[in-house]
């Protein structure tokens, strides 16, 4: 039906010679005078674009002014863009205006501005790359004959997903909600946690033929001072294609591009982005995905959860050491069972070792494949758990936990003991921050095989040149392993156990440089002093 | 980091003081010296004491001689003390020295891993891993050194703690008993070899112009002595106590020994692995720290922009070396206790001693 508003030889035009991504030129055009001319080169340049709409009317105030909206079908909201935009300029005159009140031509343009739009916001435009850039980002672009110049509506309205809880890192007590893929609805989520001006969300758009918007969110005053501008500097040298997730941006501004250590964390939670801020670091919003990255990423946020924060502090001072033991366990446990095994049967007491041994007579493989078998399988049924159609996971898990658990035992593949390490390892990672396990997901089998030919003097060997390596990264100009190393002591009582709110008076010391302090000191509660 | 000044890294306070202890106590507990116990018997605690004074007065001289030419390494400042040419080769001399204490680091854990743990296994696999850590960390520079030590030191500290504190139940007194029952000369003979290796300290001359504030030094380094020192005697005299004198100088490794002898309730036992942990870790460190002052050192006389490309064939001289020096541990040990004092001690208090003095009379450096 919008095919009726084109002329017949527009549209041949546009056919033969329609601009693809390789041809820019009209970008730095101007916006004519004449209305039949822009509606040309827009047809040009919007051809065989179905989603577009071109409805051109009669200005009610003076008919002989034609008018044009163009927007995308779907993007725009409809109702506004009928109610607002056209009912008001094509039907109705504005009823506080005197009956009497006349307008020139050459005052349409600003009278339509200033007068005839309902609409929250708009913006005046005469770049023709503008228009386009604002047509494609769901905005409905008014033009008005006569003048060389457009007014931006930005009455947006499309279909999105509505806020959930976070698939990703849930908790018991704390907020529920978590990003979405709109950006507009995520920047609302983080101003309503911080409700202040200083509070900066600086938007870009990255990729050449995607033009995704991507925004630079931080608390003036309290960010690290140099992140931002390093942050935009990073980001303003990136030229893609397309920025289809926040892990394209992730990869092209990370610091250790040879490490399998991320250097940048996301997260889709808007409770722990604020706090992230609030801790003097910057996030990076991408829009089309709820992921948001924030920098600097220390290596401790992989035991850190927001809820530590919500809880009592005695009880989650003691899951914090939990989550550290589990660390440990997930990266080592493997690799020590198959080293004791293999090496030092002798460090087992005796009862353990012989109930051990007893297991492990009929299983024909040494230590090292019988993990690396059992290693594996986990690995896949927690990919095939990730990947498979919903309606089958029953299906996949009993599966899975009558090949992991009876199966493999009665079929004398692995040992029982070798199950309850894999299980434990396994176990041991969901306590973590997710996106850090991964690298330690990768570093765990090389550590296996390691362990299996050299022991734990191996292991301990392979495990100082892995914190060497973790020493020596740094996530923009802070070291991933702060505050350990480079130690300092004070900032401790925020990564091995969680202290009270009335005692973490300081921002992380070397993020939050710029304003210290987030509390008055001596707000410990305590009794009111007697007067009698 | 920048090429001009080959390492870009800054340690802070905290760091230096760790580093240095780390620097010196890694050697000293994993041998007590056999010397020092068979001599001073059950004073082999004052030795240590004597040798902390010896120690002080060897950093007091390097200190000193290194504040005089500020941002400037050892290897800088050796020719404009003594001239272009001699103070090249002397400044060679210097990083044979590293080498060789690097070396003798990796030989000793390597030894002892060989003797204790693994028996049947070629010492040359461990010699091996240890130098590729070692080099690994001197290619991520003093900086990472440094911040690693962190880690590693209190942890070291807090489980040589722990084993003192699990290995009381076997302490008896009478074993120190009489104390001050000692000739001087004996405690002067017992006294050397503990004393060369708190010489080590020698390698601030290296370090110190990494420092990211340098007006604390000579307090520093006297406290980094002191925490070794407490270090070292909750070592030696939990083994004293354990064994007697007799029996500790038995031992090649009375700490390990000491280990073993610990027994909680038929649980808390076989807890070998602690010193083990204890000594590679720190003894990586050290190895690291003077493989990082070869290397540096070497970059530094010979002109080069950065030290990283000398770190590989720098690892294979320190494997072989630590191969070939010596064909036993026995043979590793009567060095460590009769050659190495006189030898280390040269380089670590009479040449800067020398030096220092040239320098008050000839008087190039600030003041």
């Amino acid at each position: 039906m919008f095919d009726f508003f084109k002329s017949k030889k527009t549209q041949e035009a546009a056919r033969l010679e329609s601009p693809g991504v390789k041809e820019q030129a009209w970008r730095n055009q101007k916006l004519k005078a004449n209305l039949k001319e822009n509606l040309t080169t827009l047809h040009f340049i919007l051809a065989d674009c179905y989603d577009v709409v071109f409805r051109e009317f009669d200005f009610a105030q003076l008919p002989d002014i034609r008018l044009a909206l163009i927007y995308v079908d779907g993007l725009a909201d409809k109702i506004q863009v009928s109610n607002f935009v056209m009912r008001s300029l094509s039907l109705e005159v504005p009823p506080a205006l005197p009956k009497e009140y006349k307008i020139t031509k050459a005052q349409a343009f600003d009278f339509i501005r200033d007068r005839g739009l309902c609409i929250h916001q708009i913006e005046e435009t005469d770049s023709l790359a503008r228009l386009i850039d604002a047509i494609m980002s769901g905005d409905t672009v008014l033009l008005v004959d006569g003048h060389a110049r457009a007014i931006i509506n930005g009455a947006r309205g499309w279909e999105a997903r509505s806020i959930e809880d976070s698939k990703t890192e849930a908790v018991v007590r704390g907020p529920r909600e978590s990003f979405v893929e709109t950006m507009r609805t995520n920047t609302s989520l983080l101003r309503r946690r911080i409700k202040n001006p200083a509070l900066k969300i600086e938007v870009r758009p990255i990729g050449k033929i995607t033009r995704t918007d991507v925004a630079v969110i931080y608390i003036k005053g309290v960010v690290y001072p140099g992140l931002v501008t390093e942050v935009k500097e990073r980001l303003s040298r990136i030229e893609i294609d397309a920025v289809l997730e926040s892990g394209y941006l992730e990869e092209l501004i990370d610091d250790n591009p040879l490490s399998p250590f991320c250097t940048i964390n996301h997260t889709d939670r808007v409770d722990k982005v604020a706090a992230m801020l609030l801790e003097g670091r910057a996030a990076i919003l991408t829009d089309g995905t709820p992921y948001v990255l924030t920098v600097p990423t220390l290596f401790n946020e992989i035991i850190q959860s927001p809820e530590d924060y919500y809880q009592r502090y005695f009880f989650y001072s003691l899951i914090r050491l939990i989550r550290l033991a589990a660390l440990i366990i997930f990266l080592t446990a493997p690799a020590i069972y198959v080293a004791l095994l293999t090496f030092h049967q002798e460090m087992l007491p005796t009862a353990l070792l012989l109930s051990i041994a007893g297991q492990r007579e009929a299983v024909p493989f040494p230590a090292l494949v019988e993990v690396l078998l059992m290693d594996i399988t986990f690995e896949i049924l927690r990919e095939a758990g990730i990947r498979m159609p919903q309606p089958v996971g029953q299906a996949v898990s009993i599966v899975g936990a009558i090949v992991i658990g009876e199966a493999s035992v009665r079929a004398g593949l692995v040992a029982p003991a070798t199950v309850i390490v894999v299980a434990l390892t396994g176990i041991a990672s969901f306590t973590l921050c997710y996106p850090g396990t991964l690298s330690l997901r990768l570093i765990k089998f090389p550590l296996t095989i390691i362990a299996a030919f050299t022991g734990l003097f191996g292991l301990i060997c392979s495990l100082i040149i892995l914190i060497t390596h973790l020493t020596s990264l740094r996530s923009f100009g802070i070291p991933f392993l702060y505050p350990v190393m480079p130690l300092s002591p004070a900032q401790l009582k925020d990564v091995v156990v969680r202290a009270p709110w009335w005692a973490l008076l300081t921002r992380p010391h070397l993020l939050g440089k710029e304003n210290p302090r987030r509390m008055k000191a001596g707000l410990k509660p305590k009794p009111p002093e007697k007067n009698n | 980091m920048t090429d001009k000044i080959l390492e870009g890294g800054k340690i802070d306070a905290r760091q230096t003081l760790y580093l240095l202890v780390t620097m010196i106590y890694a050697t000293l507990i994993l041998f007590i010296p056999q010397n020092t116990v068979a001599h001073a018997k059950q004073d082999a605690w004052l030795s240590f004491l004597v040798a902390f004074t010896g120690g002080v007065i060897i950093s007091l001289v390097v200190i000193n001689l290194s504040l005089r030419f500020p941002g400037q390494t050892l290897f800088e400042y050796l020719p404009l003390i003594l001239g272009r040419f001699p103070g090249k080769i002397i400044g060679f001399f210097y990083v044979w020295l590293f080498i060789h204490f690097c070396a003798l680091v990796d030989r000793e854990y390597c030894s002892h891993i060989v003797a204790v743990f693994m028996p049947e296994t070629p010492g040359e696999v461990f010699l091996i891993h240890g130098t590729i850590m070692a080099a690994y960390i001197a290619y991520c520079g003093l900086e990472v050194l440094a911040r690693l030590n962190q880690l590693f030191l209190p942890l070291n500290a807090g489980l040589l703690t722990t084993l003192f504190v699990l290995v009381t139940p076997e302490m008896k007194v009478i074993n120190i008993l009489p104390v001050f029952d000692t000739s001087l000369l004996s405690l002067a003979k017992s006294t050397i070899t503990p004393l060369s290796w708190f010489g080590e300290i020698v390698a601030l001359a290296v370090i110190i112009p990494y420092l990211a504030e340098q007006k604390n030094i000579y307090h520093l380094t006297i406290k980094a002595l002191f925490f070794v020192l407490i270090l070292i005697e909750l070592a030696t005299i939990g083994v004293l106590l354990v064994f007697s004198p007799t029996l500790t100088s038995s031992y090649f490794f009375p700490v390990l020994s000491g280990t073993k002898m610990i027994n909680i309730a038929n649980f808390v036992e076989r807890l070998e692995i602690i010193p083990i942990v204890i000594w590679v870790t720190s003894g990586t460190v050290k190895a690291a720290l003077f493989f990082w002052a070869a290397a540096l050192g070497s970059a530094q006389l010979l002109g080069l922009k950065d030290y990283r490309p000398l770190l590989l064939p720098l690892a294979v001289i320190v494997t072989a070396l630590g191969y070939l020096l010596h064909p036993s541990i026995i043979d590793l040990l009567n060095f460590l206790t009769q050659a190495f004092p006189f030898y280390a001690l040269t380089f670590e208090f009479i040449i800067p001693f020398l030096l220092l003095i040239i320098v008050l009379i000839k008087g190039p450096g600030k003041k």
